[in-house]
């Protein structure tokens, strides 16, 4: 049986290239995409990105629902565009989709979907926790309802990508983050600790292009702007972070991980956003949250590779 | 020709001539340092290390409040010096609190008394008359060459220092400073180690001072360990200060429940004395002074795109991210045999 998924995204780059990878790995089974600002602030934009995601994978039946514009607390600082392109695919143009998102808004959709199976969905989440955190508000029983979840976000020992020690998704609704992080349930964090570990180089970006499929060719093209920023920022070869998140579902074995306590800073000064993990146990609290800490490299790449071929 | 073997290396004629080469090479003057510590279990540690080390010109030692309150600290300073056979070192006694938040001290770690022996007899010494902010900058202008600060406590002495005496702090040559972590997150709190936790503001004031410091924080910190061998060595070694240290790591074995103690404040020292026993890298380290869960915590920018940023461009601390922890433990071995 696949592992029924509900994908929270703000697709951005390394969102579709996860999200690819869903669609064509039978261990899961995705059973709709909500949609959250994050690497744009257009949330029209990126639902359009997800439903075009969708119809090139040739997957048109999973619904998508538009989400939070804003972070709950704070001000959007509309960064995205930086690493993701002005339209987060880094200015690949996509046919204009058929499929347009349901009416219904992202945190009653992540609501209604998980209440209708009841602890039989994951949640993974590909940005920023903002529409996870509104449906905690709305249903705090959502951790009973759901059967786990699995983020790509934060960074425990990594430094950050954002300031010193927080990673985007985090640092953009630390008050969402810290919500989800106390909500009561059990929490697979793929943050910067491992995603920082994958390398992608234009030499492997090259086989997918040369599958000779329209997916591999996507990931080429999306990936031409994001891996410049990548280099702009001093790193030879680019970091896929969001298809952490799905790898660690698909193949649990390529990662190392540590159970530990998590918290989130969201008043620091130089800290906001900043994932603590509590080693020590210095909270009195019980661990939450498994923090992915290693993964093989190489099996991940076969892998990836392996998955964009079954595309069309 | 006779075989070249281990017998002929240890032949007397060998041993003389080796000793003889030896001698040509002009020995290394003594490093001046001054030593600033919250006295402490390996607060003393360090001090006796300090103490008894030839590399070493100990030019004066400050005390704070830290580990205990102040008075204790200066009696236990007074009392390891004294072990350590080095009473001519100048003693004084600094701040009794932090610069702005209130004292919370580590007596559940080094006991009431600070050195895990209530019993132990302290010396009868009184310190130096002068605050310890005003000795260190009486030594500094006194000093012919560059100071090196070895810093074992919180930063409470030293940010006064550079608040009240800035135009000598050019004669610091450098601060080595025991207090922070990079990756390993705290002991004080989740994210501050207790050096930097107990006075962030002071800290600040330090690492925004432009003083050259070295990091040594908890990566490295509980890297430095001796063997039961070593500690029964030490114990037995029959030297004036031989009781004194065998309670000290029984102490720490007792509190910590490990056979194999670590030297804390103590590898600081040794890694100060051995050239290249630490590995470290230039960064741009700032103190969270607000913060829900981070205050106090060193926060370290590693990120490689921080290059191109302004402030992370201009790094303010060599940070410590490996230790050579046997070639440590072992100087102290030997030093204090």
């Amino acid at each position: 049986m696949p592992e029924r998924i509900l994908i929270d995204t703000d697709p951005g780059v390394d969102d579709a290239m996860a999200i690819l990878l869903a669609l064509a790995s039978p261990e899961v089974q995705v059973e709709g995409i909500s949609v959250v600002f994050g690497n744009s602030g257009d949330v029209d934009l990126l639902a359009r990105n997800a439903c075009a995601i969708l119809e090139l994978a040739g997957r048109t039946g999973a619904p998508v629902a538009v989400g939070a514009t804003n972070p709950l607390v704070r001000a959007y600082h509309g960064r995205g565009s930086m690493v993701h392109g002005d339209n987060a695919l880094g200015g690949v143009d996509l046919p204009a989709p058929a499929q347009q998102p349901i009416d219904r808004d992202a945190a009653h959709f992540i609501i209604d979907t998980c209440a209708a199976s009841p602890g039989e969905i994951t949640l993974v989440t590909l940005g920023p926790l903002t529409n996870i955190g509104l449906a905690l508000r709305l249903c705090p029983d959502l951790p009973r309802l759901v059967r786990r979840l699995v983020m790509m976000g934060g960074a425990v020992s990594a430094p950050g990508n954002v300031n010193p020690v927080a990673e985007a998704n985090v640092h953009n609704d630390p008050e969402a983050a810290r919500l989800v992080f106390n909500a009561g349930w059990e929490i697979s964090m793929a943050g910067l600790d491992v995603t920082m570990q994958i390398h992608m180089d234009d030499e492997y970006l090259a086989t997918i292009r040369d599958l000779g499929n329209r997916a591999g060719q996507f990931v080429w093209d999306i990936t031409r702007f994001y891996i410049d920023a990548y280099h702009r920022f001093g790193y030879e070869d680019m970091a896929v972070h969001d298809s952490c998140a799905l790898m660690a579902i698909i193949r649990p074995e390529f990662f190392t991980s540590q159970f530990v306590y998590v918290d989130v800073e969201t008043t620091g000064t130089l800290t906001q956003g900043q994932t603590i993990g509590d080693w020590r146990r210095q909270y009195g609290r019980d661990p939450q949250t498994h923090v992915l800490t290693g993964v093989d490299d190489v099996a991940f790449k076969r892998l990836y590779y392996e998955r964009i071929a079954t595309l069309p | 020709m006779g075989d070249w073997t281990l017998a002929n290396l240890q032949s007397p004629y060998l041993q003389s001539l080796f000793s003889n080469l030896q001698s040509l090479i002009p020995p290394m003057p003594p490093l001046p340092v001054f030593i600033d510590c919250d006295t402490g279990v390996d607060d003393a540690l360090a001090l006796l290390l300090a103490a008894r080390s030839p590399e070493l010109d100990i030019l004066g030692v400050s005390c704070v409040a830290g580990n205990v309150p102040l008075d204790a600290v200066v009696s236990n300073t007074l009392t390891v010096l004294d072990a350590a056979q080095r009473p001519e070192i100048p003693v004084a006694a600094g701040y009794a609190a932090p610069l702005v938040q209130a004292f919370e001290n580590a007596s559940h770690v080094h006991g009431e008394d600070g050195l895990g022996l209530p019993d132990w007899p302290r010396s009868s010494r009184r310190p130096d008359s002068h605050h310890a902010v005003d000795m260190l900058a009486d030594i500094l202008d006194a000093a012919a060459e560059p100071v090196t600060v070895i810093a074992l406590a919180p930063l409470t002495n030293l940010a006064g220092f550079v608040q009240r005496h800035h135009a000598l702090l050019p004669r610091i040559g450098r601060i080595v400073s025991m207090g922070g972590s990079v990756f390993s997150g705290g002991n004080m709190t989740a994210a501050a180690e207790f050096n930097i936790g107990c006075d962030p503001e002071a800290a600040a004031v330090v690492y925004n001072s432009g003083a050259p410091i070295t990091l040594y924080g908890l990566d490295v910190f509980r890297q430095v360990t001796l063997t039961e061998e070593e500690v029964t060595s030490l114990e037995r070694a029959g030297q004036p200060w031989s009781p004194l240290l065998g309670g000290l790591l029984h102490y720490l074995q007792r509190r910590f429940d490990q056979a194999e103690p670590g030297l804390g404040d103590g590898g600081a020292v040794a890694a100060t004395i051995l050239p290249g026993a630490l590995e470290t890298h230039a960064h741009r380290v700032d103190i969270e002074l607000t913060g829900t869960h981070t205050r106090g915590m060193t926060v370290v920018d590693r990120r490689v795109a921080s290059k191109d940023a302004s402030h992370a461009a201009t790094p303010n601390a060599d940070v410590a991210f490996a230790i050579d922890a046997r070639r440590c433990a072992r100087l102290f071995v030997e030093t204090l045999r």
